[in-house]
């Protein structure tokens, strides 16, 4: 099961895989991929900036699209 | 978040003068940014600044009666504020920062109208009336000094000190956090020492209101 977020301006998913792993994957906007990310994990969870949003996965892929559109 | 008695409100007349607050200065600290959109841009300002900043703070301080203290080393450390800048992916509004400490509740919300005495108020959020979500709660004000934004915060004592504790949770959380990827296990602790900080500062703001520390 994935899940979506807006960070900021950063679009992170989370990742839940078989065998109970999680990965956090946040959009590089310098390097134009996903990085894994595990600092994200807390951040999400606990939101203490009101930074945190959940979005769907069509606007978190749009979100990714307009960042490697400004980053080309 | 754990379970536990219920979390105390903030006592009502402080809540009215946090609404007039409110009323005062309507923007949301999360919905600011700073003007200069890069890291390095944003740090050459707040160098420039951090002079000036110090000085209206400990005159603000000074005005309240209360210790004033600004950032250590004045300014968000360099490595810091890029780790910061790539997390939101834009600088944050603390790479000037401040606080003043208060022991009592009441001195807090009597002073907090002079801070727009010293500075020019951009952002207002009362986190005593609406607790981050870690529990931690503070006021915190965001300043403008010549287009670059600076965070002032007025803070209580037994928040302030249990702070350095919790700073103990975070740095083992940032040993996992390292990791590319968690296992079910580390997410378990993760979560539980997020928890554990969260009960904290919720057990500390229900002493202080249930043994009438934050007197009306």
């Amino acid at each position: 099961m994935t899940k979506y977020y807006m960070v900021g301006a950063v679009p992170v998913k989370v990742v839940r895989q078989e065998g109970g792993q999680t990965a956090i994957l946040a959009f590089n906007v310098h390097l134009g991929r996903f990085e894994s990310n595990s600092r994200y994990y807390s951040m999400i969870r606990r939101d203490d900036t009101g930074l945190v949003r959940q979005v769907t996965e069509e606007e978190f892929e749009f979100a990714v699209e307009q960042l490697r559109q400004k980053a080309s | 978040m754990p379970q536990t008695d219920p979390t105390p409100p903030l006592p009502e007349p402080y809540a009215e003068l946090s609404r007039a607050l409110r009323r005062r200065y309507p923007e949301d600290p999360s919905q600011l940014r700073q003007r200069a959109a890069d890291a390095q841009t944003a740090y050459a300002e707040a160098l420039q600044l951090q002079g000036r900043f110090a000085e209206h703070l400990m005159a603000l301080g000074a005005a309240v009666k209360c210790p004033a203290f600004p950032r250590p080393g004045g300014i968000k450390s360099w490595a810091r504020l890029e780790e910061k800048t790539n997390l939101f992916g834009f600088p944050p509004l603390d790479i000037l920062a401040g606080k003043i400490v208060f022991t009592s509740l009441a001195d807090l919300y009597a002073s907090a109208p002079l801070v727009g005495d010293q500075f020019v108020i951009a952002g207002f959020r009362d986190r005593f009336l609406q607790p981050r979500a870690s529990g931690y709660r503070d006021m915190q004000f965001i300043v403008d000094l010549d287009g670059h934004y600076a965070e002032v915060k007025l803070a209580l004592a037994a928040f302030d000190e249990l702070d350095h504790y919790e700073h103990r949770l975070y740095e083992v959380r940032r040993t996992l956090e390292t990791l590319p990827q968690l296992s079910k296990v580390q997410t378990v602790v993760l979560e539980t020492l997020d928890d554990a900080s969260t009960l904290m500062f919720s057990r500390v703001w229900h002493s202080l209101v249930t043994e009438g520390q934050v007197e009306e």
